[in-house]
């Protein structure tokens, strides 16, 4: 059983490797919903790949944002600024992202809390903090739905961050 | 209306677009939290986990166990041996109870009179009816890279899932080389639920390059892979779901 609570324990921290596939689409109109319609029909492949640092910096990643080739998205769905989404229990500790807004989109998702307390989660989420922040930014290109993808998830990266947009919705 | 939650460390989503009652939402991920309870092998109290560890014989399964063992050996012997939920003595049904919930869940929304909706599980999905009068657009991930080429799909009345080794680590076994399935870096399949995309999706996956001819001899069935090299291979019938 101890190798099983091993990969468990493995496995349950990379659950942060996710896409916010479930921020789209509310009825009460949270997130993407506005996200993903305005994306105006262009090229669905932005050009330029982000840079997933592995490490984590904390509240300086703009740098590595995805570039846009085109503009995609209509100019103020969101409104600007910064909006602070709810703290989520993520099984090692407790998560909480804040999105910034810029010129109506999303440009950065900034952790504000994530699990740390012990060496392994710690490491992990600064590999997997960067990926989860590029894909979010950069679903703003795609107009879709949902995502199939093998099995991971950041349950706890998608509520905060779709709470955070609710509020940033106009 | 949708709720999203964290199940079995992944994320659920079942977002229903016709009038809704929230309670049979709940539901569903109710039923999410039963099945991770009865099959998780990372819980001790689950039955897998106790017949793994020799404290439960597998003729005391519950029936709903018992039937995710029929369900897998018929799987193992309609894949050649590419499905098989036991390596090395040790049971693991991941392969396909996902997409066996999500169907079961589909099913019950359906016969409440729900038409248009999805149901996900870490990224196997089940989707009915349309969204706002189109078919669903389901991205499917590159695997080589998180935020590029999305292939994206159009769907209606089906499941896809993808497997792939690249969210958790290799954690799909070939059991008929007998080590782990590296050979492609993702395999999606289409099917008619998410059951039959879920347990193919693994099948092929471990199957390799290969999983694409075994599909196109199989009926409703589509598949699309993404190889180590970026390359991408899929079934004649695949292309018609691309976007």
């Amino acid at each position: 059983m101890r190798k099983y609570f091993q990969i468990t324990l493995i496995l349950s921290a990379f659950f942060l490797l996710v896409f916010i596939k479930n921020m789209k689409g509310d009825d009460d109109n949270v997130i993407n919903n506005p996200l993903l319609k305005a994306a105006a029909t262009g090229s669905l492949m932005p050009t330029k790949e982000a840079t997933a640092t592995p490490s984590f910096s904390g509240a300086t990643p703009g740098s590595t944002i995805v570039s846009s080739p085109t503009p995609m998205v209509q100019k103020g769905k969101f409104k600007d600024g910064n909006y602070k989404g709810s703290l989520e229990d993520a099984i090692y500790g407790n998560f909480q992202v804040k999105a910034v807004i810029s010129g109506g989109k999303l440009v950065d998702v900034v952790p504000m809390a994530y699990p740390n307390d012990n060496r392994t989660s710690s490491s992990i989420n600064s590999q997997a903090f960067p990926l989860l922040r590029d894909e979010a930014v950069a679903v703003q290109s795609y107009q879709i739905d949902i995502i199939t993808g093998a099995s991971d998830s950041s349950p706890a990266f998608e509520r905060s961050l779709s709470t955070a947009l609710k509020q940033a919705s106009l | 209306m949708k709720m999203t939650e964290g199940i079995m460390g992944m994320s659920v989503a079942v977002e229903i677009l016709d009038d809704c009652n929230g309670v049979d939402i709940d539901e569903v991920l109710d039923y999410f939290h039963e099945v991770d309870e009865m099959f998780s092998p990372y819980k001790k109290t689950s039955e897998i986990s106790k017949i793994n560890s020799k404290r439960m014989r597998p003729e005391e399964a519950s029936p709903e166990v018992k039937k995710i063992f029929k369900l897998s050996e018929e799987t193992k012997t309609l894949t050649h041996g590419y499905f098989n939920i036991e390596v090395e003595g040790v049971i693991d049904p991941s392969g396909l109870v996902k997409g066996y919930a999500i169907s079961e869940a589909s099913k019950r929304l359906y016969k409440k009179g729900y038409r248009n909706y999805y149901i996900e599980i870490g990224g196997d999905i089940d989707v009915r009816g349309l969204k706002n009068g189109l078919k669903w657009k389901v991205g499917i991930r590159n695997p080589l890279s998180r935020i590029q080429n999305f292939r994206i799909a159009q769907l209606t009345n089906v499941g896809i899932a993808t497997s792939g080794t690249y969210a958790r680590g290799m954690h799909i076994y070939d059991p008929v080389k007998k080590k782990l399935a590296n050979e492609v870096a993702s395999a999606t399949v289409i099917g008619n639920d998410a059951f039959e995309a879920d347990r193919m999706a693994t099948a092929v996956y471990a199957m390799g390059e290969k999983g694409i001819a075994f599909l196109e001899e199989q009926k409703d069935l589509e598949a699309y892979m993404v190889l180590h090299d970026g390359k991408e291979k899929m079934t004649t019938g695949f292309s018609k779901y691309l976007a």
